[in-house]
């Protein structure tokens, strides 16, 4: 019997695969889950969430299969540039987008929806979500 | 014996096709002003559950229109509207101080697949 992931599973796989993405910027940058998050805040930065959401694989007849469905978000956080925030937006993508990760059998990651990077408190900031199946 | 009684011909079909083409769009007007409707509501929802004391008219602001229809196109649109009170407030996306409700998306995930297989019954619908 295949056991079903768990939402750490998922956030465990997702934070290794983007940090590993990240790590090769010239200047590397780190994603956190909030928990993890420094309390004094990098100047660059991505923050991860990661929630199950409604749904999974469904039949056209209606009948759902035995799947679950997983939702990621990341907020791409720059203290000073628009440039750099995209920079980690990229790189995000790169992990992600169309990739089977490590470690939780999955369907490959798609993008979902993306919030403009703009200004944020003084800071720069921006949001895409990401969805699978597991 | 099995026997075969055909009630209908293709003239008849050509007829039904005629018809069609003119009653879809009006099938598929009101399909769409319903799942704008139910998918309102079901954000609607969320944010109410999401917002908490800060955002307590927040989930008041939310509200679904039809924007386009026409040249085989329909379309409509449905969230917090920004000139209500506190309806252009960043909970959707959130911020770097805030996490996101993804309110929108959480009905979407319920309401996509329901509008997509309606779509496809009422379509099927016409031809009976």
């Amino acid at each position: 019997m295949t056991t079903l992931a768990t939402e750490s599973d998922v956030a465990v796989a997702v934070l290794a695969a983007v940090n590993a993405s990240l790590a090769t910027l010239a200047t590397s940058r780190t994603a956190y889950s909030v928990d993890k998050l420094p309390s004094v805040r990098p100047s660059e930065y991505v923050e991860v969430g990661v929630t199950r959401r409604f749904g999974g694989q469904q039949r056209v007849g209606g009948a759902w299969i035995g799947t679950v469905a997983w939702r990621a978000t990341f907020r791409y956080v720059s203290q000073s540039s628009m440039t750099n925030a995209r920079l980690m937006r990229e790189r995000v993508r790169a992990a992600l987008e169309f990739v089977e990760l490590d470690g939780v059998d999955s369907t490959p990651w798609q993008f979902e929806t993306a919030e403009d990077i703009g200004p944020d408190d003084g800071w720069f900031s921006g949001l895409d979500s990401y969805t699978t199946t597991t | 014996m099995t026997s075969i009684k055909v009630s209908s011909h293709l003239d008849e079909l050509a007829a039904d096709m005629e018809k069609i083409a003119t009653k879809a769009e009006r099938v598929m007007l009101s399909t769409t002003r319903e799942a704008l409707k139910v998918g309102n509501m079901l954000a609607k929802d969320f944010a109410r559950a999401s917002s908490g004391r800060h955002g307590k008219l927040y989930p008041r602001s939310f509200s679904a229109e039809l924007t386009f229809a026409g040249f085989g196109l329909i379309a409509g649109e449905y969230g917090p509207d920004a000139e209500m009170p506190q309806g252009g407030m960043s909970f959707e996306w959130g911020s770097r101080n805030q996490k996101p409700h993804l309110d929108l998306n959480r009905s979407a995930d319920v309401i996509g697949g329901s509008f997509a297989r309606e779509v496809g019954e009422r379509i099927d619908g016409l031809f009976w």
